[in-house]
């Protein structure tokens, strides 16, 4: 995994990074960052690329319709619409991330917006991880799932269709490594 | 006096300003203004509350954009009321 915090991709969070989250602790270091890789978002992207060329050839049979001026608004009204789907859909993939700090795994979630769920649970309570990494675009582009299993009845955590899932797992490893030989010296 | 069915079929196709789909495309216009308004003001108010609940450097930048669609919103609703 690359140690840069460009826009698009999953990055492992380097130092001087300002990266900060709501209920982050004082101690709290965050280490890790993942997104669904980008890929992913291809239905969307494809989307306002077809509304897009949709809302050009509507001008060709429009314009015997409609004045020049409803025709300027019409575009107009277009060109916003499908700026804010896209721009939309960016937040929620921007904004739906899962995150490694030296002392939880948390995993934020925005639906539509409006909706937002929010799990954490610590380093000491993991209790297994696994990942799957499958189909044709998961094997060539090297994405997959991780599934973090905790202890007793507390919420499984799972970060969907992040790139590069083994160092991610590998990641959670050492932290519990250290983290059972940080309780063993206690 | 006799209005032929040409006459009632131009009410409703006919794209000048004062026409019955004159007026109807107006009122679309500023009902699709309005509520865009209102669907802008949530996205710049969710971007705040996004960038709250996981803020990074980019912080500024999505706030902004997010902003802008509130001004995309007002410009709809200008040229709603004045060019059509």
């Amino acid at each position: 995994m690359s140690e840069t915090t460009d826009t698009f991709e999953p990055v492992v969070v380097p130092p001087h990074t300002h990266v900060r989250f709501a209920t982050q602790h004082k101690d709290e270091e965050v280490l890790l960052v993942v997104r669904r890789v980008l890929i992913t978002q291809f239905p969307w992207v494809i989307n306002t690329i077809i509304f897009s060329l949709l809302a050009l050839f509507l001008n060709i049979f429009l314009q015997d319709i409609l004045t020049t001026n409803q025709l300027i608004v019409l575009d107009l009204f277009s060109f916003f619409f499908i700026f804010s789907y896209a721009w939309v859909n960016y937040l929620l993939w921007y904004f739906t991330i899962g995150l490694v700090t030296n002392e939880r795994i948390i995993d934020l979630d925005f639906y539509h917006l409006v909706y937002k769920e929010f799990s954490a649970t610590t380093i000491r309570k993991v209790s297994d991880i696994t990942t799957k990494v499958g189909g044709f675009l998961g094997s060539i582009f090297n994405y997959g799932n991780v599934y973090v299993k905790t202890q007793g009845f507390q919420q499984d955590i799972e970060f969907e269709d992040v790139r590069h899932p083994q160092d991610v797992v590998k990641l959670i490893n050492s932290l519990m490594k250290r983290n059972h030989r940080e309780g063993v010296v206690e | 006096m006799l209005i032929s069915m040409q006459d009632i079929l131009s009410l409703f196709i006919n794209p000048d300003a004062n026409s019955f789909f004159g007026v109807f495309f107006k009122l679309f216009a500023i009902l699709f203004a309005v509520m865009y308004l209102v669907y802008s003001i949530v996205v710049t108010r969710q971007t705040n509350i996004m960038n709250k609940t996981f803020e990074t450097n980019k912080a500024g930048v999505l706030q902004i954009v997010s902003n802008i669609q509130i001004f995309f919103a007002l410009i709809l609703l200008f040229i709603s009321f004045t060019l059509i």
